[in-house]
């Protein structure tokens, strides 16, 4: 009977301990991984704002961005693509035969080549109208609360939540 | 006390407090995601009414008829309200109810500036009063405001007494009382421009400028003869050697007959110039005008005292962006948008009836603002929308660098053997050919045209074209590489070395200057002068 009770009595004190501790920490850690999806989503759309109306694609801009991003603790992975416009090919389309209205091509420039341009040119990349860019941010490792959800709840790594944020615009000035 | 107990009461103070903040940060993120939305949709709706107008007066040809701008400006407007109808696409958030959220829409064009708000109309006695009349008295409509100049006025002494309008370049026009006389006078202000009447010549920057052969471009696939007059190109037909203008597909008969051998456009533009520096300094007297010398307007906290017409100031020339002229004319179109605007919000509280919020003046950024007062450019505002955990107040800008409102020094394109580059291209500061020719940029975007199919008589084809046949080099133009780095184009131009480049450079960015529309000038005198 008292190892009856006994037993219960450890059942409890880790029930009561799990629920005193861990279920704080993950609700706790999940709220912070909201704000933090958030401020990354809000600082992308910001970024490529940014870009498509000023036409500047600067370092400059990527580094105020990655300091942003980083003050919510977290560290991520930024990669951007460039698509620039050629509108050459719909020209020499319409020169050959003006009733077609020819096509225009995009260049796609991914992030090494957009870094290499922007150390060949002091840091800043100037695009034109009718160019278009894409950021998108991913979080490099889990955090407190993916790993706590996937202890409490035995999550596989497919349905552990990723933090990412993704944003695109087409240039106007 | 038990374990268990102290674990239900803890569970009975904590979770209820846990819900709570959770649900306040879920809506807090929430109201956040739904604001940058807001935010997103609001500048892609801002992009597509300045691309509509963009392309409504890059195809104008009756640029030098007031009408047809204001026609062009209220398609923008319209095309607003329509791309962000479809952009919300939200029950209950049709056009006419978002129009009660757009306090303002602010086209900022080359002189002044379009505020395009509602107001409430007021018929005059000779209006129609009737219930089946168009507009009704007392009706709130939205439409364009006056047009509000960037003018500033200036007071020296009791006998001058005048106003000096500005542009988003460096032309400006006098109009008032200057030393006791009546003065109305107009012009680009240049540093070092020297005009000698005796061999009628004149030099910029060193490089004389001289006519230029006559300006060709293509419509469709003939090749015509042109000449730009106030904004409108007059064509030659080859066959007849009559000339016309282009107008909505249809050629429109003109009864002069230009100048076709020489264009001389760069020329006057600089001729003039120098000529109106001559005045400003020697005819009335304004070398000594200072900013303090500027009268109801508040320039607290901007710049302290200056000469504004400081030709050359310590090497940098009057039209260069460090200048004394120009840091004082950004302050006046700021001062001049700025208070018209808070003003025009404010009163914006009048006209709702749908909405319960205060509507205000956002704070604008200071990048902002350089991108407003250097370009063509539209301010929208839409305010008073629950966003869940509060008002929704935001703005976009967007500026456009390719239309026919302003010829800014980033808007000449150099051609060279059969391709167009921009004027920093490394390969054109190292190029010693002779066939460097300046562009406007407008002059290679792509249009189209109804012509008749070939072998009928009555049928019509549309048919797009190039004005110029010219394609991008791809390491300026298209990927931009390969150019050398500028902090502003007309002094990399004035420091690159290249005698040829700086050529081809003054000469169209005057000659594209010169052709622009201008109110002040008389359509008839400017014809008259290029007429055989």
């Amino acid at each position: 009977m008292e190892s009856g009770n006994a037993l219960i009595t450890v059942v409890v004190i880790v029930l009561v301990g799990g629920l005193l501790v861990v279920f704080p920490m993950y609700m706790i850690a999940n709220q912070n991984d909201k704000i933090a999806q958030n401020i990354l989503a809000t600082e992308t759309t910001n970024l490529v704002n940014d870009i498509i109306t000023t036409g500047e694609f600067t370092r400059e801009k990527l580094d105020k961005y990655d300091q942003k991003i980083s003050a919510t603790g977290y560290a991520f992975d930024t990669e951007y693509t460039i698509m620039i416009l050629d509108e050459n090919p719909s020209k020499k389309e319409i020169l050959a035969n003006a009733t077609k209205i020819g096509e225009n091509v995009f260049i796609v420039v991914q992030k090494t080549q957009v870094d290499e341009l922007l150390n060949n040119q002091q840091g800043k990349m100037l695009l034109k109208p009718g160019d278009r860019v894409n950021i998108r941010s991913t979080i490099k490792t889990s955090t407190l609360s993916m790993d706590l959800g996937s202890f409490l709840f035995g999550a596989s790594s497919k349905d552990i939540k990723n933090m990412a944020a993704e944003s695109s615009g087409v240039v106007t000035k | 006390m038990k374990l268990e107990d102290l674990g239900v009461i803890f569970i009975i103070i904590i979770l209820p407090i846990s819900l709570i903040l959770g649900f306040y940060i879920d809506s807090q993120i929430n109201t956040l995601n739904i604001q940058t939305e807001y935010d997103r949709k609001l500048q892609k709706s801002t992009a597509d009414a300045i691309t509509a107008f963009q392309l409504n007066t890059a195809n104008s040809s009756t640029y030098d008829i007031i009408n047809s701008k204001l026609r062009d400006i209220n398609a923008s407007a319209n095309f607003f309200y329509t791309s962000l109808a479809d952009n919300f696409n939200l029950p209950g958030y049709g056009e006419e109810q978002l129009k009660e959220y757009v306090p303002a829409l602010v086209y900022i064009m080359y002189d002044g500036y379009y505020i395009y708000s509602p107001f409430i109309n007021k018929l005059d006695p000779l209006d129609d009063f009737r219930n089946s009349a168009t507009y009704k008295e007392g009706e709130k409509i939205s439409g364009l405001k006056p047009y509000i100049y960037y003018s500033c006025r200036y007071k020296v002494g009791g006998n001058t007494d005048f106003v000096i309008t500005y542009s988003l370049d460096n032309y400006i026009v006098l109009q008032g009382k200057i030393n006791g006389a009546n003065v109305y006078d107009a012009g680009y202000l240049l540093g070092n421009v020297e005009y000698d009447s005796i061999s009628d010549k004149v030099k910029y920057n060193g490089v004389e400028i001289t006519r230029e052969s006559q300006l060709k471009e293509y419509i469709g696939n003939t090749e015509y003869t042109y000449i730009k007059i106030n904004g409108v190109k007059y064509y030659k037909d080859n066959s007849t050697g009559n000339w016309f203008s282009f107008i909505n597909g249809e050629k429109i008969p003109e009864s002069r007959k230009y100048i076709g051998d020489y264009n001389d456009c760069a020329y006057r533009y600089y001729k003039e110039a120098a000529e109106f520096k001559d005045r400003i300094i020697n005819t009335y007297g304004l070398g000594d005008l200072k900013s303090s010398n500027a009268v109801e307007i508040n320039l607290d906290g901007f710049y302290s005292d200056y000469d504004i017409f400081a030709f050359n100031d310590n090497g940098i020339s009057i039209e260069e962006k460090n200048s004394d002229f120009n840091q004082h004319r950004l302050q006046i179109i700021r001062y001049c948008i700025e208070r018209n605007l808070s003003i025009a919000i404010a009163n914006y509280n009048n006209y709702v009836d749908g909405t319960k919020a205060n509507f205000q003046m956002p704070e604008l950024k200071e990048t902002d603002w350089d991108l407003i007062v250097n370009n063509i450019s539209l301010i929208s505002f839409m305010q008073g929308m629950s966003i869940g955990g509060k008002i929704y107040n935001g703005y976009s800008i967007v500026a456009n660098t390719q239309n026919a409102e302003l010829v800014s020094q980033n808007s000449i394109y150099i051609t060279h053997n059969g391709k167009y580059y921009v004027p920093n291209s490394t390969e054109l500061k190292e190029s010693d050919a002779d066939d460097l020719y300046g562009a406007y940029n407008i002059d290679f975007k792509r249009k189209s045209i109804e012509q008749l199919k070939a072998g009928t008589s009555n049928e019509y084809e549309l048919i797009y074209y190039y004005p110029r046949k010219e394609l991008a080099d791809y390491n300026s133009m298209v990927m931009q590489i390969k150019t050398e780095p500028y902090d502003e184009m007309i002094t990399y131009i004035k420091n690159c070395g290249n005698e040829k480049l700086k050529k081809a450079y003054y000469t169209a960015l005057g000659r594209e200057r010169y052709s622009l529309y201008r109110p002040e000038k008389n359509p008839e005198t400017l014809k008259n002068s290029f007429t055989e």
